[in-house]
């Protein structure tokens, strides 16, 4: 195999679009929602394991470094959810024209950021 | 072993069939499981962020008595085993795309089934501790060491 073959497309000169921008970020949400799954875990295991166990899962979830966690993980959440039902829709054949691709975008973005928003209002009252 | 008959009509060459090489039939399984756990993730994960409550706040005795619902015990156990299915076969193929060296590849792809394999089995264990260790005997939560 030719070993220094050019990467295409050269992602340095690559104008950003929606799509491409949208089409990584779906990649990259759902390996931030796969390492994620850790904290179930952490959460069912500690459960087993009695009061104090629980109570150091829960101290380090509501410390900053757990709090930022828990909203990158929420925003990373609805986005892979939405765009994934985007995905679905493309599967079935359907709003694959470049307007139906990119009113698709801007309405899961826009989706995405208010569902968030909703979801850390309601969980930090 | 899914096996398609060489007929007439076959544009295999002998030398392939001699060497048995050719479809396995089963091409477009990685994409379907993942459209099907997509889509059973759709509900599950629409019922774990109605239950934000019993999931952020509640003190260890509360998230004891919650698990020990039937029904959210099952549910948890499905979005387990479809979640971490779904995220080992979505990491699979991030794994495909970018290490294309074959022996890191088969390092980082063996790792990762394993990983998320255990974790899933370590869920599904607690689950069980946790719903069988107490409820079926009604034994108070402090003599079978769950509560000290």
């Amino acid at each position: 195999m030719a070993k220094q073959r050019p990467l295409s497309p050269h992602l340095q000169v690559y104008k950003p679009q929606l799509t491409s921008m949208m089409s990584i970020m779906h990649r990259i949400t759902g390996f931030a929602l796969a390492v994620g799954l850790i904290v179930p875990t952490w959460w069912l295991v500690s459960v087993t394991q009695g009061p104090d166990a629980f109570m150091q899962f829960q101290e380090f979830m509501r410390g900053p470094v757990g709090l930022s966690l828990l909203a990158g993980w929420a925003f990373s959440l609805i986005y892979h959810l939405l765009n994934g039902l985007r995905h679905l829709m493309w599967d079935t054949g359907r709003g694959l024209t470049l307007p139906e691709v990119y009113r698709s975008g801007w309405l899961v973005i826009l989706g995405s950021v208010i569902v968030t928003a909703a979801l850390l209002y309601s969980a930090y009252n | 072993m899914p096996y398609i008959q060489d007929n007439e009509k076959s544009i295999r060459t002998p030398l392939g069939r001699a060497r048995n090489h050719g479809s396995a039939q089963g091409g477009t399984h990685h994409w379907w499981m993942q459209r099907i756990t997509s889509i059973a993730l759709i509900p599950l994960v629409i019922w774990l962020l109605s239950c934000l409550d019993c999931l952020l706040t509640p003190s260890f005795e509360q998230t004891v008595m919650w698990l020990n619902n039937p029904f959210v015990a099952v549910t948890i156990a499905l979005f387990v085993i479809v979640g971490f299915y779904h995220a080992s076969t979505g990491i699979q193929v991030v794994i495909e795309d970018y290490i294309h060296c074959k022996s890191a590849k088969i390092t980082a792809l063996m790792l990762t089934h394993f990983t998320f394999f255990a974790m899933a089995v370590a869920c599904l264990f607690s689950l069980l501790v946790i719903n069988f260790k107490t409820n079926p005997f009604s034994i108070p939560m402090q003599e079978v060491g769950i509560i000290e």
